[in-house]
């Protein structure tokens, strides 16, 4: 796909013919004389100026709609006031211009003109609901635990991980189900409470873990008014969101939802954003018997209670837990946080045999 | 910035017209890319600009002290201060805690438990590239090939954005110079570069996103919960992706440097077409190797010092390079199998030019052979590369290839397997082809031209995944 060049003496790699010295690397061939060579058309910067914009003009208007959606989803602020202001413009062109229309016919001839709320794609099968049990019963190989693993971009790694130690229990079928950059803030960026109610509706899990806040902590739309994240009306807002959460999964079927809390971020401000998401989460937990908090704070943090991205392992290792973010886990990280959580499903639902080491 | 968003197109048309416009008043142009590029580097963080700022002034003046300096031994030690002002650099950023945590970890084998002082920075995108390329300046300047440059020129070096973030590691005695020179604002290759950025984001959002999202990123996360072939796919699926990820950015730097004018080197040439790793080495990330051989083997002694010798200096070449990549022993272990992969080449190679044969057999089926048997060792050596931070995940990758052959696996479809065999396939279309596309795109109507390229982002926009992924090598 790339046009062949070589450097100049590239054909000698680790292996010269003499590298008495080293010779400086040769320049590289004009690209006006390599063009010219090859037969192309040297364009004036008007030219390439015109194909550009008639290029991302003609685009724009085409994927209008699209880029509509992506501009209401920016995080509230002075960046997304311009750009839903300025792409307002364009999406009724489109639609004036019937621009808009390629685009639907072709989402829709690829099946991806549904919203991806409603939509079991990358859901593992968990296989039928069992008969609704009063209790906690004991899952069997006959009757395995069915277990729903969401979130945001913090449930990818830790709930690969969640879903790996249930099946290893042989007890458990569980499935993955994050969605990057979403969060219970913003239903207009991703609609988790539709989500959600698809799970509860179609999965039907016996058992739920939920981790959700990496982006939550931004303002939030309210019937038109934009809340401040932490000012005390979002913090009513999102904790209903949070309650609601909670409550679909249970009405759904779980026995037991997990709610797994942030654990102490790389950024002292992010930390105290997260810190008050976990006062939410924890509250909303407690005022439902059937839901878990899973305090991840110190989990994650040294033992004078400070952030550090290297964490001792099991064995006392030094292991690099957390990724240069900050924020999300790495393997390790994702392992440690996975294997709590499954040895919480093992404990409360009475799942025999030995809890799998870390 | 990311390139495939609407705000770097925003960014990149403002800065087009603004180059041009500007280009005649040298100086005025000068000052102006330093800018763009510190506002593409400073968008998610704008603290980072001031590291540009840093190692710009550094590097000027050590190179002008190089210059300056009467005497061997005073230009060695200027240069072995700006080493270790770059290096260290480098080190502070990406090396310390792991060199600092591994140290601790070896007390604690035997038995001495130490809590060592961690500077956990932000490791700020594409610092390595950044090093290196600045090395490379300071290093030419001491031997001879290269003039000291302005500290605006230096500047315009380390901020020219298209390669800040990942390359190509363009050196100085490369891009300087076309500095001096004038662009032509008449004569611009358009269609080779139009093509470059639209074969980077159809590599990057087709080919690359899709195998990660539908195979990929499962296999080496969770791999007790794929089959042999989900796994034996997901590393191939991996080779595809870092191909189709890092090729792209490279490809879309060229294309708008040469939209700006700018002449970059290239990076990649079919990779997964070599014969041997050699081969490949002289295909994957060319401006890096090209680097590593002019200055780490060669210095060591290259091949000069008898055949032992050349072999530890390979080694000791490629275990840096994989150091390089990442501060993780996963990364030194891949680096030390490219090395002893390259040794092996060397050896053979060596045994059959002895006998007076050619180093590599000729003919259809020993070239399939020798390519296929290549493919196979990178594929599988790059499974030490995602997993970054420990040796158990990419071994628990590499045992379930034997171990869960009982099916087929649900991610084994149709579309997975067709996007992994394309992402290979389209390192074997000739290059006689893209350049006869080319030649016929630049003879297009500017009007046309448009039209063709709002129908490509269109296709992009609807098969494409929702919203960018960052680049692989943006962690490098």
């Amino acid at each position: 796909m790339d046009e062949r060049r070589h450097r100049g003496n590239g054909d000698d790699w680790f292996d010269p013919p003499t590298d008495e010295a080293v010779a400086p690397a040769a320049p590289a061939p004009r690209s006006r004389q390599a063009a010219t060579a090859a037969g192309r058309r040297l364009v004036p910067a008007g030219s390439v100026l015109v194909a550009g914009l008639v290029g991302l003009g003609l685009a724009l208007l085409l994927n209008a709609a699209g880029i509509q959606r992506t501009a209401k989803a920016m995080p509230f602020g002075a960046q997304r006031t311009v750009a839903v202001a300025a792409i307002a413009p364009v999406a009724a062109l489109s639609r004036l211009l019937f621009l808009d229309r390629p685009s639907r016919a072709a989402l829709a001839l690829l099946g991806r003109d549904r919203p991806p709320e409603e939509t079991g794609s990358g859901l593992r099968d968990l296989g039928r609901p069992s008969p609704a049990s009063a209790g906690l019963r004991t899952p069997t190989a006959a009757r395995p635990l069915r277990v729903w693993v969401g979130g945001d971009s913090m449930a990818q790694n830790t709930g690969a991980q969640v879903v790996q130690y249930a099946q290893e229990s042989g007890v458990m079928r569980a499935t993955l189900d994050y969605h990057i950059s979403t969060g219970l803030s913003r239903p207009d960026f991703y609609d988790w409470p539709r989500r959600l109610a698809y799970v509860a509706r179609v999965l039907q899990p016996d058992a739920a873990v939920a981790f959700f806040g990496a982006n939550d902590a931004q303002a939030v739309d309210f019937n038109g008014r934009v809340l401040d994240s932490g000012s005390p009306a979002w913090d009513a807002l999102y904790g209903q969101r949070v309650g609601q959460a909670m409550d679909t999964l249970l009405r759904g079927g779980a026995t037991r939802v997990y709610w797994v809390g942030l654990p102490i971020m790389g950024s002292t401000a992010f930390s105290r954003a997260v810190a008050v998401l976990d006062t939410i989460y924890r509250r909303e937990a407690a005022a439902r018997p059937g839901v878990v908090f899973v305090d991840t704070w110190s989990m994650f943090a040294t033992p004078r209670g400070a952030y550090s991205a290297y964490l001792r392992d099991a064995h006392g290792d030094l292991q690099l837990m957390r990724q240069s973010d900050g924020v999300h886990m790495t393997l390790a990280g994702a392992s440690r946080l996975g294997w709590t959580i499954v040895a919480k499903i093992r404990r409360d639902y009475r799942v025999g045999g030995t809890v799998p080491a870390q | 910035m990311l390139f495939p968003t609407i705000t770097f197109a925003i960014f990149f048309v403002a800065v087009f017209i603004a180059s041009w416009l500007l280009m005649p008043r040298r100086r005025t142009w000068k000052v102006f890319i330093v800018l763009a590029g510190c506002v593409f580097y400073g968008w998610w963080d704008y603290r980072a600009v001031a590291l540009l700022a840093v190692v710009a002034l550094a590097n000027f003046l050590f190179a002008r002290a190089i210059d300056r300096a009467r005497g061997a031994a005073a230009r060695k030690a200027a240069l072995v201060i700006a080493l270790v002002f770059d290096l260290g650099l480098l080190a502070a950023f990406k090396y310390f805690d792991f060199f600092v945590v591994s140290a601790a970890n070896v007390f604690h084998v035997v038995g001495l438990q130490v809590s060592p002082p961690l500077v956990t920075l932000a490791l700020p995108v594409g610092i390595s590239f950044l090093i290196f390329r600045i090395i490379s300046s300071v290093v030419d300047v001491y031997r001879g090939s290269l003039e000291p440059a302005s500290l605006l020129d230096v500047a315009v070096y380390v901020a020219f954005f298209p390669y800040l973030l990942a390359g190509p590691i363009a050196r100085a005695s490369e891009f300087l110079p076309q500095l001096r020179r004038p662009r032509d604002p008449r004569r611009i290759d358009a269609s080779r570069a139009f093509f470059l950025i639209f074969a980077g984001l159809f590599k990057k959002m087709l080919i690359a996103d899709y195998v990660a999202t539908h195979l990929v990123t499962g296999v080496f996360t969770t791999p007790g919960r794929y089959s042999s072939l989900e796994t034996l796919l997901g590393i191939y699926g991996y080779a595809v992706q870092i191909y189709c990820d890092f090729s792209a950015y490279s490809d879309m730097a060229i294309g708008l440097s040469l939209l700006l004018g700018f002449e970059l080197p290239d990076n990649f040439n079919a990779p997964y077409t070599a014969r041997d790793v050699r081969d490949f080495w002289r295909r994957w990330h060319m401006t890096l190797s090209s680097w590593i051989r002019d200055y780490l083997y060669i210095p060591f002694g290259g091949n000069r010092k008898g055949v032992r010798r050349t072999y530890v200096n390979l080694m000791a070449a490629m275990l840096l390079a994989g150091l390089w990549h990442g501060a993780a022993w996963t990364f030194v272990f891949w680096g030390g199998l490219h090395g002893a992969g390259l040794c092996y080449d060397h050896w053979r190679g060596g045994r059959r030019r002895a006998r007076g044969e050619p180093a590599l057999r000729d003919g259809f089926w020993a070239v399939a052979r020798q390519r296929f048997l290549t493919f196979q060792f990178v594929a599988f050596a790059w499974v030490f590369f995602p997993t970054r931070s420990d040796f158990a995940s990419p071994f628990a990758v590499l045992a379930r290839l034997f171990t869960a052959w009982g099916s087929v696996g649900a991610n084994v479809t149709l579309t997975v397997v067709a996007v992994i065999a394309l992402g290979i396939a389209i390192q074997y279309v000739p290059a006689r082809a893209t350049g006869l596309a080319q030649v016929r795109f630049s003879r297009l109507s500017p009007l046309l031209q448009g039209v063709g390229l709002a129908l490509g982002f269109f296709v992009l926009n609807v098969v494409g995944p929702q919203g960018p992924a960052a680049f692989l090598y943006f962690r490098f």
